[in-house]
């Protein structure tokens, strides 16, 4: 026996909820966007800053491996050599005091696209050896 | 609320990378001055101990780097140097987690 399908008063025919606010359409995926957006500009940030801090070390190696040619008693160009064979496009500045000799290494860098707004950063380091007296 | 949580954990991510970052520098400042501080007391350890790790401790110093041990064996100058991190969280930050606030680095050097 066949029991009548019964309809009740009101209801509507299946399918979607006719909708709702039409402004929250759409509203997951722009957060989504922003989300992932905020955390592409973080990422790169510090990707960024882990690059500055490589580079930091090279300078600061380049001159104290300058300032070890320095102390052998070789010239000013062996010296310059030497920092830019490990930094090649560092600014070197030799300064030779009474005995001892100071190398100063510094490079700017300017981040790669469209970081480079954010400006060059200075990165420098110094290094002192005493020249031994030649005998 | 996700991106909060994901927004403070890059935060301490930052931070931690920022002392990690200082340290290494500290650490390098420290084997540079070792390096070149060993260097300048060398010729000087043939004829005085006190002398070569004078020397060597202004070498070290004009580094930025502090001498902590120094003695001169067979003439050959060993010694050790420390250096500051340079910002002031990084070594707070580093005392607490580590225990230790300065990189030491040794070093020698000796004619012979």
């Amino acid at each position: 026996m066949q029991l009548p399908l019964v309809v009740p008063a009101g209801a509507r025919r299946p399918g979607p909820l006719p909708s709702s606010p039409d402004g929250d359409r759409g509203a997951v995926s722009v957060e989504a966007a922003f989300g992932i957006l905020a955390l592409l500009v973080v990422v790169s940030a510090l990707v960024w800053c882990l690059s500055l801090l490589i580079a930091q070390l090279a300078v600061g190696e380049a001159a104290r491996a300058a300032a070890r040619v320095a102390a052998r008693g070789d010239d000013l160009a062996a010296v310059r050599e030497e920092a830019h064979r490990l930094v090649g496009d560092a600014v070197v500045v030799v300064r030779t005091d009474s005995g001892h000799v100071v190398v100063e290494v510094s490079r700017s860098v300017t981040a790669p696209g469209a970081l480079a707004r954010w400006g060059a950063v200075e990165l420098h380091a110094d290094a002192t050896a005493l020249v031994e007296e030649t005998p | 609320m996700a991106a909060l949580l994901l927004t403070s954990l890059l935060v301490v991510v930052a931070l931690l990378g920022g002392v990690v970052a200082d340290l290494l520098a500290a650490r390098q400042r420290a084997g540079a001055a070792a390096d070149l501080g060993a260097l300048a007391g060398a010729p000087v350890a043939m004829t005085s101990e006190a002398d070569a790790c004078a020397t060597a401790a202004w070498v070290v110093r004009q580094n930025g780097a502090t001498l902590r041990t120094c003695s001169v064996v067979d003439g050959d100058v060993r010694l050790t140097a420390s250096a500051r991190p340079r910002a002031p969280w990084s070594r707070w930050l580093s005392q607490l987690l580590a225990g230790a606030v300065e990189p030491t680095v040794a070093a020698h050097a000796g004619l012979r």
